[in-house]
């Protein structure tokens, strides 16, 4: 495939949302995905391809077939995938570059979308990582925790609003960070922080109550010290 | 009327038994020293059901200190008895002002190597930061478990 017939298909794709419903359509793009794939697998990418384009820009390769996908997804599932795997790739692309360049690059779009896909998908212990993932992404760039999607939806899978905050302080002070999953594993190391299946285990409601019976606790204590 | 030496077991029981898995099957256990007389034996006892703690034991003794001063080695070695005597894996203290050197504990170090027996300690600053949501209490523990097994500090 070359770059013309590629862009002619990424095209086909972007309008993909209004044949979805039709399951001969939806066929055709099981097929079309492998040559995409490969033809974003084996070119090198410059920076135009590499980061979100807010404006729709025909150039954002990776960002459009993985969008089309995705938009697939909500007819058939499968299609998720396809698009996380577009996703996965446009992240190793981005990490490529950096590594060449030493210049970072904002990657918040490639894992924000893969733990929406997983969360899709019913994986929330992998998708819970990537929200943090995200929320470094945004961190790092300077936004707040407050304005940013992933800070949302890590609220929404159940991290507590305190323990997003400690995780903004850790980062906020921290150099560079050119792979956010990398730096996760730098996280649980050094710190505490919780996976998805450690914050299910917690009942905040039994922690909520026991507050109540830590004030006395301290009280008590003040009245041994005195 | 509350009975002082009792609330901080009775915020233990709540606070250890947030964590789905741990419940607990009896609390301020009493032993019949040499003489007859009644000797303190263990503040709590957890009956851990939590697959994601399976390397605790089925069964965790917790000990509760609201001292003013740290917990010495005397003490510490004396829970180490029970937890053995009762063939138990894991033991917590939750003591507010720690243990003396918890990081370098030896009494605590050595009671792996020589006996698989791992002692979490949970101080004030701990309890804080799990209430107050800054750090989950499972991650908490688990660090801790960690720490104890394997000999590295966070």
């Amino acid at each position: 495939m070359n770059a013309q017939e590629f862009q002619a298909k990424v095209q086909e794709l972007q309008d993909s949302i209004s044949i979805g419903r039709n399951p001969e359509k939806r066929i055709y793009f099981y097929g079309l995905f492998d040559s995409l794939f490969v033809f974003l697998e084996t070119n090198t990418w410059g920076k135009v391809n590499l980061i979100e384009q807010v404006e729709p820009n025909p150039q954002a390769y990776f960002q459009n077939v993985a969008e089309g996908y995705y938009r697939l997804g909500f007819f058939e599932a499968t299609f998720y995938h396809f698009s996380k795997l577009i996703y996965d790739l446009w992240y190793q692309k981005t990490l490529e570059y950096q590594k060449i360049h030493n210049e970072r690059l904002h990657k918040g779009t490639q894992v924000h979308q893969i733990g929406i896909i997983l969360d899709h998908l019913s994986e929330k212990s992998l998708a819970w990582d990537y929200f943090i993932a995200a929320l470094i992404e945004d961190i790092v760039t300077g936004r707040t925790i407050a304005s940013s999607q992933a800070f949302r939806m890590l609220r929404v899978l159940g991290m507590p609003r305190a323990e997003l905050e400690n995780l903004n302080n850790q980062i906020k002070d921290t150099q560079t960070i050119f792979d956010p999953l990398g730096y996760i594993s730098h996280l649980r190391q050094k710190s505490s922080l919780s996976t998805y299946s450690e914050n299910r285990l917690v009942d905040y409601n039994k922690l909520k109550q026991a507050e109540v019976i830590w004030d006395k606790v301290l009280k008590a204590k003040e009245g041994k010290t005195k | 009327m509350i009975n002082p030496g009792n609330i901080l077991e009775d915020f233990s029981e709540l606070f250890l038994s947030s964590i789905r898995g741990f419940i607990v099957r009896h609390k301020r256990n009493w032993a019949m020293a040499p003489g007859g007389k009644r000797e303190h034996d263990y503040d709590l006892l957890i009956n851990n059901v939590s697959s994601s703690f399976s390397e605790f034991g089925n069964y965790i003794l917790v000990e509760c200190k609201d001292w003013k001063e740290k917990v010495g080695y005397d003490e510490v070695a004396k829970f180490l008895h029970k937890l053995h005597s009762r063939r138990c894996n894991t033991g917590i203290i939750i003591a507010l002002e720690n243990v003396t050197h918890e990081d370098f504990n030896p009494t605590i170090k050595r009671a792996y190597d020589q006996d698989g027996i791992v002692v979490i300690v949970l101080d004030i600053e701990d309890i804080k930061d799990v209430l107050y949501q800054k750090i989950n209490l499972a991650s908490l523990l688990r660090k801790k478990y960690e720490s104890a097994r394997f000999g590295f500090n966070s």
